[in-house]
C-alpha cells in the first residue's frame, strides 16, 4: 500500500485550522481567526505568515475607520495543497479500515 | 502505521469541527426574513381590509409604506452586522443576488401593472410564483428544510391564485408570506439561538 506524503507545512495544528477556516468563506479578518482558533495573535500572525509564504493564502492590510484591519483569503494554490492533504489523511484511514 | 492513522484521524476530526463551528457562526439568523416576511404581510392583510372594508383605487398603498419601512429596517441591521462581520462568504454573495434580482422584477411587475399592461389579479399570482420560487433556492442553500417545503408550498399556492379572484389572491399572497417567511424566518431564528 502507498501512502502519500502529508504536507509538513498543513501538517501543524494550526496552521490545519486557519486553512480549514479559509477554505469554507471568501475571506476573513484576522479577528476572526482568532476567534474561531483561540490561539493567541502573534502565534495567528506567525501561522499565516509562514501560509502566505507558501502561496496558499493571500493577505491583505488596509485601514477602516482608523483601525488596522487584516484580511485573508485561499489562493488556488491553498485550495489544491488542503484538497491533496485531506486525501493523504484519508489514505491512512483507509490502509487502517 | 496504527500511531499515524490516529493522528490522521485527529487531524481529520480537527478539519471536521473547525468547518463546522465556523458554519454555526456565519448562517443567516433569520432577521432579514422576519423583517421583509412581516412588513410583506402587513402590506399585504392592510390591502386586504381596505379591499373589503373600504374600497378604494388606493388600496396597494399599504405596500410602499411597508416596504419602504422594511428596507430602513434591514438597512439599520445592515449597517449593524457589517461593523460586526467579520468574513465573507459565497452564500451570503449568493443569497444577496437571488433576492436583490426578486426586487427587480418585483418592481418590473409593479411598473408593468400601473402602467395597465398588467391586470392586478395578474400580477399578484406572478408575485406569490417568485416568493417560492427565492424561497425554495435559499432554502437549499441553506439546506434548511423549512424554508425549501415553504417555497413548494407557494408554487400551489400561486397556482390556486390563479384561478380566484383579486380580493382572495390578497389573502392568498399573505397566506403564501407566513407560510414562506414568517415560519421559516423564525425556525430559523429559533435555530441560531439554540446553537449559538
Amino acid at each position: 500500500m502507498k501512502f502519500s506524503k502529508l504536507d509538513p507545512l498543513l501538517h501543524s495544528e494550526l496552521r490545519l485550522a486557519i486553512m480549514s477556516l479559509l477554505i469554507s468563506v471568501e475571506e476573513a479578518n484576522f479577528n476572526y481567526l482568532l476567534d474561531q482558533t483561540g490561539a493567541t495573535r502573534g502565534n495567528v500572525s506567525v501561522q499565516l505568515q509562514k501560509l502566505k509564504q507558501a502561496g496558499y493564502i493571500e493577505i491583505q492590510k488596509e485601514f477602516r475607520n482608523n483601525y488596522p484591519l487584516t484580511t485573508a483569503r485561499i489562493t488556488k494554490e491553498g485550495q489544491d495543497a488542503f484538497e491533496l492533504y485531506v486525501k493523504s489523511l484519508q489514505s491512512y484511514l483507509k490502509a487502517g479500515a | 502505521m496504527e500511531k499515524m492513522k490516529h493522528e490522521a484521524q485527529a487531524q481529520f476530526d480537527l478539519i471536521t469541527t473547525v468547518i463546522h463551528e465556523s458554519r454555526k457562526s456565519i448562517v443567516d439568523h433569520g432577521k432579514y426574513w422576519l423583517t421583509w416576511g412581516l412588513a410583506s404581510l402587513f402590506a399585504a392583510f392592510g390591502q386586504s381590509i381596505m379591499l373589503y372594508t373600504f374600497p378604494t383605487r388606493y388600496h396597494w398603498i399599504t405596500w410602499p409604506i411597508f416596504l419602504t419601512l422594511a428596507g430602513i429596517v434591514s438597512f439599520i441591521i445592515g449597517i449593524r452586522d457589517d461593523e460586526k462581520s467579520r468574513v465573507k462568504t459565497y452564500y451570503l454573495r449568493f443569497i444577496t443576488y437571488l433576492w436583490s434580482s426578486f426586487g427587480f422584477v418585483f418592481l418590473l411587475l409593479l411598473t408593468l401593472t400601473f402602467t395597465q399592461k398588467l391586470a392586478f389579479n395578474q400580477t399578484y399570482p406572478l408575485f406569490i410564483l417568485f416568493y417560492g420560487l427565492a424561497t425554495y433556492i435559499s432554502g437549499g442553500m441553506l439546506r434548511f428544510r423549512p424554508l425549501i417545503i415553504g417555497g413548494v408550498i407557494t408554487w400551489f399556492i400561486a397556482i390556486a391564485a390563479f384561478y380566484t379572484d383579486f380580493k382572495v389572491q390578497v389573502l392568498l399572497l399573505g397566506l403564501s408570506l407566513i407560510i414562506s417567511y414568517i415560519i421559516p424566518g423564525y425556525l430559523l431564528y429559533k435555530k441560531y439561538n439554540r446553537e449559538v
